[in-house]
This record gives C-alpha cells, sequence and structure tokens, in this order.
C-alpha cells in the first residue's frame, strides 16, 4: 500500500484502520530450521523428511487467516432438533431415521426469535 | 459424505447401539467424527479423523515417499460389476487395470503380478480384502512414520491436530514464539480485516515468446515470512489519517493513476474473483 503510494502515484483517503504493534523476525527460527532440513533431506534421498519439512514451512501462515466457523453441523435427536429449529437459521437438515435427525445451522441466534421472546436469559 | 459415512458405521455396529455422534464440520468438510457407543453398559467413544488435512497426497505416493513396507496394490476397480461378485479364476486384462484414472498400472508390474495366478486363482472377494487391508496398513504406517518424526523434531502430539495448518500453528506456538502475543480477532472487526487478505499477483501478461528463460523461486512464501516483520499483539482501532502512522490494515479510498499498464492493487469482485482495476 504504501508502495503504491509513494512509488506508482495512487491517491489513497483512509477512513479508519488497525494499528498492531510491529513483530519481527517472528517466523524466522521456523523458517530457517525447516529449510535446512529440507535441502539435507534433498541432498541425502529422504523423501520423508522432505516432505514433513515442506509442508510444515508451507502451512505455517494457514491458521493465521482461518474463516471463522459459523455454521454447526450435528446428529440429534427430534426434542433438540425441535429447538435448533426455533432458535437458529437452519441451512440443511435430512432426517436418517425415525429418531435421528442430520442439521447443520448457523450459530447465531436467529433474529426473529430476539423480536419475539427478547433476548435469552 | 457424513451422512454415507454414518450408514456404514450404523451397519457395522448394528448390535450396539450409537447413543451419540458429534461430527466437526467445516467449509463442507467432514474434520472428525466422534461416536459414542453403549456395549455392555460401558460407554466407549471413538474418533474418526480425516488423514488428508495431514498429508494431503495420493496414498501411493506416501508409501513410496515415506517408505513404508506395505505398499497400496492395485485393484481392477471397473472389472467388478454386480454380476460376477464372486468370480474366481483367471486374472483380469490388463487393460482394467490400466484404466484407472489416478493411478494405472505400469506393465511390467502386471506382469510380474500375472505370475502369482497361474492357476486360475485370482477371487473378487480375496483380492477386495487384500487391496482393503493394504490400504489401511500402509495409511496407518505412513501416519505412525509422521508422527515420529514430529514428534522427534518438536515434541508434538500429532493426534490433538485436524488439518496441517493446525498443526503446523501448534508447532510454532509451542516451540517458536518468544514473547509475542498474538489475539484472536473475533466478529465485526474480523470480517472487516479478512475483506484486506489477497492472494498474490498472478497473471499472464505475455503468453508466447522465444528465447524464454525459466526462473524456479524455491519456498517463495517461507522466505517472505522469514524476513519480514508482522503485526502482532492487540489491534487498535484509529482515525489517523496519515497512512506512514499505521502497521497493520487501513480501510481506505483509492483513486489509481490515470494509466497504468499494470496496476497494483487488488479488488475483489461480488463474484469472489480479484481484479487489478483502474479507476476509483
Amino acid at each position: 500500500m504504501k508502495d503504491a503510494v509513494n512509488l506508482y502515484g495512487y491517491k489513497i483517503e483512509i477512513l479508519f484502520g488497525y494499528k498492531f504493534n510491529r513483530g519481527s523476525h517472528i517466523f524466522t527460527d521456523l523458517v530457517n530450521k525447516y529449510y535446512n532440513i529440507k535441502l539435507q533431506a534433498k541432498s541425502l534421498g529422504e523423501y520423508s523428511k522432505y516432505i514433513t519439512a515442506k509442508l510444515i514451512m508451507n502451512s505455517l501462515y494457514g491458521r493465521f487467516g482461518m474463516k471463522p466457523i459459523k455454521n454447526i453441523v450435528k446428529i440429534v435427536g427430534k426434542d433438540e432438533s425441535d429447538k435448533i429449529h426455533l432458535h437458529h437459521n437452519v441451512i440443511d437438515n435430512v432426517l436418517l431415521n425415525d429418531q435421528l435427525e442430520y442439521i447443520k445451522y448457523s450459530s447465531q441466534i436467529n433474529d426473529l426469535f430476539y423480536d419475539l421472546h427478547g433476548l435469552i436469559d | 459424505m457424513i451422512i454415507i459415512l454414518y450408514y456404514i458405521i450404523l451397519n457395522i455396529l448394528k448390535d450396539q447401539i450409537i447413543i451419540d455422534s458429534d461430527p466437526f464440520y467445516k467449509d463442507n468438510k467432514l474434520y472428525s467424527l466422534k461416536l459414542s457407543i453403549k456395549i455392555n453398559n460401558k460407554i466407549h467413544s471413538i474418533i474418526i479423523k480425516d488423514s488428508y488435512l495431514l498429508l494431503s497426497s495420493s496414498l501411493r505416493d506416501l508409501g513410496h515417499n515415506y517408505k513404508v513396507d506395505v505398499i497400496k496394490g492395485y485393484f481392477p476397480y471397473s472389472f467388478v460389476n454386480e454380476n460376477n461378485l464372486n468370480y474366481k479364476g483367471e486374472i483380469p486384462e490388463y487393460f482394467y487395470y490400466y484404466n484407472n484414472v489416478n493411478s494405472p498400472m505400469d506393465y511390467n508390474d502386471y506382469i510380474q503380478m500375472k505370475n502369482n495366478y497361474l492357476n486360475n486363482n485370482w477371487s473378487v472377494k480375496e483380492e477386495t480384502l487384500k487391496y482393503l487391508e493394504s490400504d489401511l496398513l500402509c495409511l496407518y504406517q505412513v501416519i505412525n512414520q509422521f508422527s515420529k518424526d514430529i514428534f522427534n523434531l518438536e515434541r508434538i502430539n500429532i493426534t490433538k491436530s485436524l488439518s496441517i495448518s493446525s498443526l503446523t500453528f501448534k508447532i510454532f506456538k509451542t516451540n517458536y514464539l518468544n514473547d509475542y502475543k498474538f489475539s484472536i480477532i473475533k466478529g465485526l472487526h474480523n470480517d472487516r480485516m479478512i475483506n484486506g487478505f489477497y492472494g498474490g499477483h498472478v497473471d499472464v501478461y505475455k503468453s508466447i515468446g522465444n528465447y524464454i528463460k525459466c526462473y524456479d523461486v524455491n519456498s517463495l512464501y517461507p522466505f517472505v515470512m522469514s524476513i519480514n516483520d508482522f503485526p502482532v499483539g492487540n489491534p487498535v482501532l484509529s482515525f489517523d489519517k496519515d497512512l506512514n502512522n499505521y502497521f497493520g490494515l487501513v480501510h481506505c479510498r483509492v483513486q489509481t493513476p490515470e494509466y497504468m499498464e499494470k496496476p497494483v492493487l487488488p479488488f475483489r469482485g461480488d463474484d469472489g474473483i480479484i481484479y487489478f482495476p483502474l479507476g476509483n
């Protein structure tokens, strides 16, 4: 962003932002360690170590930008299913047999339920 | 998928009673399934996990790379149909072994295998069981080896992590975090910040050329992570107008230059596709 403004002539108007602390060389130790393991394993032909090291390096950032889990999936009995239908937005449900039901719903409480009953204690 | 799995398990364990099942599901993918079963008035639980989330390559490649004793076998999938489940006799033609989309068998391997079945003793039932058993053994040995490697390197138990990303995060958190703190950001602020995440700028600008040089960059993402500064600690909402005072994320209006051959800032359209546009 700073480069876009300083080098390429973009103009920006900031509405708001989030300031973080600056952490330097946070991942350096881990990356260096596994990069060396990967190099060594490649020269010795140890493919299992090579793959392990490569996987760990490449999946290091995955958790940091994780999407929040918004839906819950359960296999429930009839009573609980009724309760969920009342309180949540059900996205998908399949009857498995007489007693059990596969159900997928959003974890947030349904707005309509708020309107009807107010906040739940 | 989960429903199919559920029925399979229900059939296998029909003498017992499944009293509770607790699937963990994310982005339409089943990560794990916990089943509680009542046997002789005692409650036991089984947790089934997806190994593909830890090691995401084909079982055959994994078997070769991890040098395990049992390698995944070959099976003529298209040979078997509802009429020949009890088939016994000559080994199926090479065509059926070659016809696998994922892993066609090598002809020399086929000839070698054929020598074991010279007395017309190839039976569908036995071969299916053998094939399934070798699958399970191969996967077990691979996971076991992987688990030992990780434990020797980092003293971490892999069975508590459901995916390779969460395992790596755990390794990082346990052994490399030092004094830094990361905050978990939820709700509105998370939704806003996630809008600022973009993949890299990957586009073809010139599709044909002569005397082209090729460059293969090794471990580019890890390298970038190892030399650059990253945001840590608690974020603070700010209405500061000066970009230079920020280390973090900003929400802003952008005006690009009149003309650029390769614009640099990305924009995600309603269709989810990333553009590098000119304009406001």
